[in-house]
């Protein structure tokens, strides 16, 4: 299937056209923010809290402003901090797209800083405007599979039905990020290595999972019907589908074979692990479009790449209606199977990679 | 048609309960390639949780998603609740 993506002078290929705007340091975060107000549709993102230098975070700030969904970016920093604002637009700039950076303390401070900021961003904007599209197919995208918010309805009806799509995505030339915190992992070794494309990733992946033991299921788990930690691990698992796994995410670098790769936290890169967060650091691996599924709801999506919302909750997607782009609930009626709802998911992030907007783009939920 | 049990994978020998499900009931199980069998309750069975689809022996592992999740500690009949009081998680290969 083709569609249409945006080019960018690195040879990427992206399905979104964003103007970044990226604070350094907590300090930078209000004037960035009243930068980004002035305009319809910027993504805000950067580093919350603490300026001291930390090597993830700095390579997750280049990482997300070097994507190719970025089409220009504005770096905004004081001027004290140990991540330096123009060194992360050096670095960014290798892509060859537009990079503009305000330091505050050097321009004079609030009001200057916005007003310089705001000039720059208008300009790129402008100009980004006008950049071609060109055709794009399925083996030029990378789709993130993350689990938010589970119930015992997220094992039976959302992740095999994302399980399913994540399939269909890599018999069409694909590459899918399966996302799982360390948790998840623990005493998957073996079922993971089994799967593994050759021995090397096998014992990468064993070596990943090596765990002291098998911890307990929570009260709630078991009230809803979950029995043994492997069942609630496998259950978060199976979004990944049932193809072979390539490998691992290295860092924030998008693989170079196309396939299935598991995908976590680098260490030290996020800020908590919250759903935004591992949106983010989907993102920041190169994905263009998350899909997250959710069995008690949630309402957030995430910067760069476009959130999809898989719910297979009956009650959730009732309640929470106007956050779900896919209501995966006829599984758990019984009035539709894994595979037909895996399917429209399938059919809903190609929608998406064509422009189709989702939920949580639409509504503005850009969380960092 | 409104399907009362949901099997994960072929390979699984239990189905999950998309409905609370009474002793005595006989409720449809699909099954590989479009096959049905009735399997017939011996216990209750709650939303979510899991009924065997065909005889485990104690020490036999519970197979779903087409995976190990835990091992039987008792003999469990087709038809009966598969949950704590039947499995464990330890045993299995880490």
């Amino acid at each position: 299937m083709e569609f249409l993506g945006y080019p960018r002078p690195d040879g990427q290929i992206g399905v979104r056209n964003h103007l970044a705007i990226i604070y350094t340091v907590e300090c930078a975060k209000v004037v960035a923010d009243r930068i980004a107000r002035q305009f319809q549709g910027t993504q805000l993102f950067g580093r919350r809290t603490g300026c001291n230098w930390s090597k993830p975070v700095f390579d997750k700030l280049v990482a997300l402003g070097s994507h190719p969904n970025v089409a220009g970016v504005l770096v905004v920093g004081f001027g004290c901090e140990y991540i330096e604002a123009t060194d992360i637009s050096a670095e960014i700039a290798k892509t060859g797209k537009p990079v503009e950076t305000v330091m505050i303390r050097a321009s004079g401070g609030t009001l200057k800083s916005i007003e310089l900021g705001s000039r720059l961003v208008r300009q790129m904007m402008l100009q980004i405007e006008t950049l071609p599209r060109q055709k794009m197919t399925t083996s030029d995208l990378v789709v993130g599979m993350d689990c938010s918010g589970s119930d015992a309805t997220s094992g039976l009806a959302a992740n095999p039905a994302v399980g399913v799509a994540s399939d269909l995505l890599i018999e069409a030339g694909a590459t899918v990020y399966f996302f799982n915190v360390w948790q998840e992992l623990l005493g998957l070794g073996e079922v993971l290595a089994d799967r593994a494309i050759n021995a090397e990733v096998a014992e990468r992946l064993r070596e990943r999972c090596r765990s002291a033991g098998n911890p307990p299921v929570s009260l709630g788990n078991q009230r809803g019907g979950l029995t043994t930690y492997r069942e609630k691990a496998v259950g978060a698992l199976c979004k990944g589908g049932t193809k072979p796994i390539t490998g691992i995410v290295e860092g924030f670098r998008r693989p170079s074979k196309p396939g299935l790769y598991l995908q976590e936290f680098v260490e030290g890169s996020n800020e908590g692990e919250s759903d935004p967060q591992c949106a983010m650091a989907m993102a920041a691996g190169g994905a263009h479009i998350v899909v997250e599924t959710t069995g008690v709801g949630t309402v957030t999506g995430g910067i760069i790449a476009p959130v999809i919302k898989v719910c297979g909750n009956p009650q959730t997607c009732a309640l929470l209606v106007d956050d779900i782009d896919i209501d995966a609930s006829p599984i758990m009626e019984g009035e539709a199977d894994v595979v037909e709802i895996g399917a429209l998911i399938y059919r809903e992030v190609l929608a998406v990679a064509d422009g189709r907007l989702t939920v949580t783009e639409i509504l503005g939920h850009f969380e960092d | 048609m409104r399907k009362r049990t949901l099997v994960l994978n072929d390979r699984d020998n239990v189905a999950s309960a998309l409905t609370d499900l009474q002793p005595g009931e006989q409720v449809p199980v699909f099954g590989p390639a479009g096959s049905v069998q009735q399997i017939q309750l011996r216990q209750a069975v709650p939303l979510g949780h899991k009924l065997a689809i065909q005889a485990i022996g104690c020490g036999e592992v519970i197979v779903k998603y087409g995976m190990p999740i835990g091992l039987a500690t008792q003999d469990i009949k087709a038809g009966e609740h598969v949950h704590i009081h039947n499995v464990t998680g330890e045993g299995m290969d880490a």
